[in-house]
């Protein structure tokens, strides 16, 4: 069930009626029974994946409470089933192609066809309630939190709808008290949450989907389009992914809000980054960015031990990051591998000159204060992003580096290519809508828009809201059906 | 908490007001722009009685392209409209015919027929879950009655009726101030050059599965029965035609002639006039693509056997037989 789509918009306040009306001794499952039904929707079978994943993650947990001894083991052996499951329906088959492939290269003749086709699906979201079921078995091994006796809990909390597909990955120790909790009706936060959803879907369908196209178009055909048209692309996608990621966050967010539960943030504004640590580290997808800090970064040193394995552990979590991205969406591919290991780069780039950028600024404070520096930081962080982000679109390395040498070879002429290029309404639309992001996201920088609402006249507030509303109704790209008449 | 609730029921109803405004101009450019649209054809069109009425997908289509329904009408001397629409099969076609029935009144009916129709709900039942079908369609209470009956009889989804009285796609349209265009209208002059990949695409596409599920085809044939009979009811004559198409298509058709049995079958059994005229007139010069008459195809095809067809049985047979007449041997 897709969040822009009638069905949600029914389900959800069919479950959100109900959820205020019955006693609370029976949220717990009506959530689960909501949740279940919210995923097996297109189909049921994957829900056997989010079953075992609750199931063997509490046993695991549970086995960690009652045996001192064999605390350890559980853990490993729910960490393994994890990401066993993971690695089975995600990366095996095409694991087994590339060593294919390897091997025919290297003369074993028939290895490349000789691999096995797997059938095996994976299953919708399971990239991130694997990991949400990993923090639960790490956070109760660390101590963090005590292991929940009650199953229907950690039941909501791994298959919790808002959350199920797309994150924000929530930590359990946050999550599961919220469960237990008395939750009245709150007007304020019922706002919030309807405000957040307003948002998430105008940035989704308005903003999102209508530069899919043009990246699509633009990225399917990268050696025959004009240069002017990948370059923009390439800036489309940039913001085609930060407007859908985010925009379907924040729409799990305020979907949540609306029956009382606080998750996490998961983006804040990103693209107004001073540098790539700041995008990584507090901004972009925060909720799997804080996830590799605290269960992997951190546990291999992170940054307290010598420099070279300093250096080694963070190229690893941005590699396995890339990993973790394959296929979400888009084919899987080395380039997302690619597309981690050149952000590992920049990380390493960023500490390796670190102490001569304070040295730099201590040396010139007023030059490291001024507007102009920190709007020359902005851009050459955002740009740094989008040279990545063409690894993380291109559906081959042999594209990507395509794209980048067109683009590169096309800068000298770029102003006349400009000049010449047959803009589209399309276009000139979605530069507005961009440009009214960037504008709004300066504003929400510098005060909360949210807060600005909140104090400023209703009428103000009722204004953007219908704006945002209408829209949604009139430019947003709701993936209507239409007849595909087959052409020649 | 009660004035919460106020002042969302006064943010909804000012919202209401605020869509019916957008919704108006929406209904004042779907006058303005829509031309093809068949529900606005039916809807705005000032002819009480129309002589025939063509049914079908997009093969009868261009015999309505550029000026060829005036050309027709000149030639037989006959008022014809032409309710053809890509990809409808019997279910679509019967929708637009009963709809087209409760505005004006026909005296024959030509549909034109494809196999393709009754292997698919494709074509049928989900075909309405194209947006474009009612995207330029006028508000009507008539339309949205019909919708809504066939929500619940044809199980069409329910969601086409929310979305026409809601003018959801209407207002949502990208194309609002563009006039209704046929795109393949702009291909009518041109002579194809025919390639085999592209020939196997298009059968592909019509005909995704080799192999007939029966049972889906009774279900279409049952409707189709049920047009028949309820067109003989309102004294509507009915015509069956299949238009030309290339012979190497018509080769690569699916069964096609155990399906032209086994309709033929059924119109001889309910007395419809039959005419299959697949392999006339098709040679390749006279299409603009894989199986779609050009200008001259359809002149030709007009001339030479439609033209006969429609003023042969637009004439209603008399009820009782004439008294025989000896003509005067000067006359014989």
């Amino acid at each position: 069930m897709l969040f822009n789509s009638l069905s949600f918009l029914i389900f959800l306040g069919f479950i959100v009626g109900i959820y205020y009306s019955i006693p609370r001794r029976f949220r717990w499952l009506l959530l689960l029974a909501g949740s279940y039904y919210f995923y097996m929707f297109r189909e049921a079978k994957p829900a056997i994946w989010l079953a075992s994943t609750t199931v063997i993650s509490y046993l695991c947990v549970w086995g960690m409470a009652k045996s001192e001894l064999r605390r350890k083991s559980f853990l490993i052996l729910g960490i393994l089933f994890n990401l066993g499951g993971l690695f089975i329906t995600k990366y095996l088959s095409f694991s087994l192609i590339q060593f294919g492939n390897l091997f025919e290269s290297i003369g074993w003749a028939g290895a490349a066809s000789g691999v096995p086709h797997l059938d095996i699906k994976y299953p919708a979201g399971l990239s991130f309630f694997t990991f949400a079921a990993i923090t639960y078995l790490v956070d109760v091994y660390r101590g963090r939190m005590s292991a929940e006796k009650d199953l229907r809990q950690v039941a909501v909390y791994i298959s919790f709808f808002p959350k199920v597909f797309a994150g924000p990955i929530e930590r359990a120790r946050t999550f599961i008290p919220q469960l237990k909790n008395r939750i009245p009706f709150d007007p304020d936060r019922f706002t919030a949450g309807l405000q957040l959803i307003l948002w998430g879907l105008f940035k989704k369908v308005v903003i999102a989907d209508r530069l899919a196209p043009l990246v699509n178009s633009a990225y399917g055909r990268v050696a025959y389009v004009p240069p002017v048209e990948v370059l923009l692309a390439t800036y489309f996608f940039a913001f085609q992914i930060y407007c859908d990621f985010s925009g379907y966050t924040d729409i799990a967010i305020g979907t949540s809000k609306l029956m009382g539960f606080d998750l996490m943030e998961n983006f804040r504004r990103p693209y107004l980054s001073k540098s790539t640590p700041e995008f990584w580290g507090s901004r972009w997808h925060i909720s799997l960015a804080t996830w590799f800090r605290d269960y992997l970064y951190i546990p291999m040193g992170g940054s307290r031990v010598s420099s070279p394995r300093h250096y080694f552990n963070l190229m690893m979590v941005f590699a396995l990051s890339g990993l973790w991205h394959a296929g979400l969406g888009l084919a899987m591919s080395w380039t997302f591998l690619i597309w981690g290991a050149l952000n590992g780069l920049y990380q390493w780039v960023s500490v390796f000159t670190g102490k001569f950028w304070k040295m730099l600024g201590a040396r010139f404070p007023k030059v490291e204060r001024s507007a102009i520096w920190h709007v020359l930081r902005v851009v050459l962080t955002f740009h740094l992003i989008v040279f990545s982000w063409v690894f993380f679109r291109a559906n081959s390395i042999a594209d990507a580096w395509t794209v980048i040498q067109r683009i590169v070879k096309s800068l000298g002429n770029l102003p006349s290519l400009i000049g010449k290029y047959p803009f589209s309404t399309e276009h000139y639309i979605s530069f507005a809508l961009i440009a009214i992001l960037i504008f709004l996201e300066i504003l929400d920088e510098r005060k909360s828009i949210w807060e600005r609402l909140r104090v400023g006249p209703r009428l103000v507030r009722w204004v953007y809201y219908y704006a945002l509303i209408f829209g949604l109704i009139i430019i947003g790209d709701w993936q209507l059906a239409t007849f595909i008449y087959m052409q020649f | 908490m009660k004035s919460f609730f106020k002042r969302i029921a006064l943010f909804v109803g000012i919202g209401l007001i605020l869509y019916a405004g957008v919704y108006c101009a929406s209904e004042t450019l779907v006058y303005r722009y829509a031309k093809t649209n068949r529900f606005y054809q039916i809807k705005t069109s000032r002819v009480e009685t129309y002589d025939w009425v063509i049914l079908g997908a997009s093969h009868p289509m261009p015999f309505d392209y550029q000026d060829m329904n005036a050309r027709l009408e000149e030639m037989t001397g006959l008022t014809v409209i032409n309710l053809a629409t890509p990809g409808n099969g019997i279910v679509p076609n019967r929708f637009v015919l009963q709809y087209f029935l409760q505005k004006h009144n026909a005296r024959n009916v030509l549909y034109c027929l494809d196999s393709f129709i009754f292997y698919s709900r494709a074509w049928n039942e989900n075909r309405f879950q194209d947006v474009k079908l009612f995207q330029r369609a006028p508000l009507d209470s008539t339309l949205a009655k019909d919708l809504l009956g066939y929500s619940f009889q044809e199980g069409i989804a329910y969601t086409v009726f929310l979305d026409y009285i809601s003018g959801f796609s209407k207002i949502n349209n990208r194309d609002r101030f563009k006039p209704d265009i046929r795109e393949d209208e702009a291909k009518f002059e041109r002579n194809y050059r025919f390639l085999k990949s592209r020939d196997m695409e298009r059968i592909k596409y019509l005909y995704p599965s080799e192999k007939v599920d029966e049972q889906v085809f009774q279900h279409f044939l049952t409707k189709f029965v049920d047009l028949i009979d309820f067109l003989k009811t309102r004294g509507i004559n009915l015509i069956i035609l299949k238009p030309p198409i290339p012979s190497h298509i018509y080769e690569m058709l699916p069964q096609e002639s155990v399906f032209d049995e086994r309709i033929k079958g059924v119109l001889t059994e309910k007395g419809v006039p039959f005419y299959d005229f697949s392999l006339v007139a098709n040679s390749r010069e006279n299409f603009y693509d894989t199986d779609h008459l050009n200008r001259k195809g359809v002149l030709n095809f007009f001339s030479n056997y439609l033209k006969p067809v429609l003023v042969k049985h637009a004439a209603p047979a008399p009820s009782i037989p004439p008294p025989a007449v000896i003509p005067p041997k000067d006359q014989a």
